[in-house]
């Protein structure tokens, strides 16, 4: 049995988490909602360290095209 | 994580999500993996697919439903982890949790000599514990404060969650992944 381990795997992004669960964009928008609150189909993400990584929902693209 | 799956481990079910997500770890279950292979197998398989895991030894009573019997699961699957880790050093590390201190040496005397994470059945013991376990760079390493604060958000959506999937229960398959994303989602927003 470990007492402790050191962990130094990179943290996953929300979206690597969502590919890795194979979920649909629409699927991850859902949950966002609920857990966040709208946010007009965009999907953000802060990472540790890293200023403004985002990443984007089909729907989102498909407003910011028209 | 090798768990007790019913309903009054519900709230520390959510807080092994939630804290291990917030620990940069993806939690897996027998709950996340496709059905249709021998309930042995997928846990073999996921056995041998993560890098570490837990076993909470927490629930040993009797359950309620006749006839009343302990649950052998979650010790059995610890059995099968502890010979796959012997096998195989240096590929898997193992983590026993439990609620009571000096139990396990009770109920489980072959543990004896290894020190089991004692969680007190409390969410905040989890998140502790979990701390205690697996530790980060201090630039990544969240506080029980903070896993608390993210677990109170998700708890509270948890309803919520469940009926936006239609589940009777937060043990089926797609609640589980549903819920590691919404733990991610709520991290990653704060």
């Amino acid at each position: 049995m470990g007492r402790s381990v050191t962990i130094t795997t990179p943290i996953p992004t929300l979206e690597e988490v969502g590919k890795r669960l194979n979920m649909s964009k629409a699927r991850q928008q859902r949950l966002i909602e609920i857990v966040r609150g709208s946010r007009n189909g965009q999907l953000s993400e802060r990472r540790r360290n890293v200023s403004g990584s985002l990443f984007e929902s089909k729907k989102s693209k498909r407003a910011a095209t028209r | 994580m090798n768990i007790p799956y019913d309903e009054g481990f519900r709230r520390l079910y959510l807080a092994y999500i939630v804290g291990l997500t917030q620990l940069g770890l993806e939690p897996r279950a027998t709950l996340g993996i496709p059905g249709g292979e021998r309930r042995l197998d997928r846990i073999l398989a996921l056995i041998q697919s993560c890098r570490y895991s837990i076993h909470d030894l927490s629930r040993v009573q009797l359950d309620r439903n006749p006839p009343r019997t302990p649950r052998f699961n979650m010790p059995f699957e610890l059995g099968l982890t502890v010979g796959w880790a012997k096998l195989n050093p240096g590929q898997h590390s193992w983590f026993v949790f439990e609620a009571r201190a000096r139990r396990v040496q009770k109920s489980l005397s072959d543990l004896d000599g290894s020190d089991p994470n004692i969680h007190d059945g409390t969410v905040e013991g989890v998140m502790r514990e979990i701390c205690n376990a697996f530790v980060r760079s201090r630039a990544a390493r969240p506080s029980v404060p903070e896993m608390m604060r993210t677990y109170r958000g998700i708890s509270r959506k948890l309803d919520e969650i469940t009926a936006a999937a239609g589940a009777r229960s937060v043990y089926e398959a797609r609640i589980f992944d549903d819920l590691c994303f919404a733990a991610k989602a709520a991290i990653s927003q704060a």
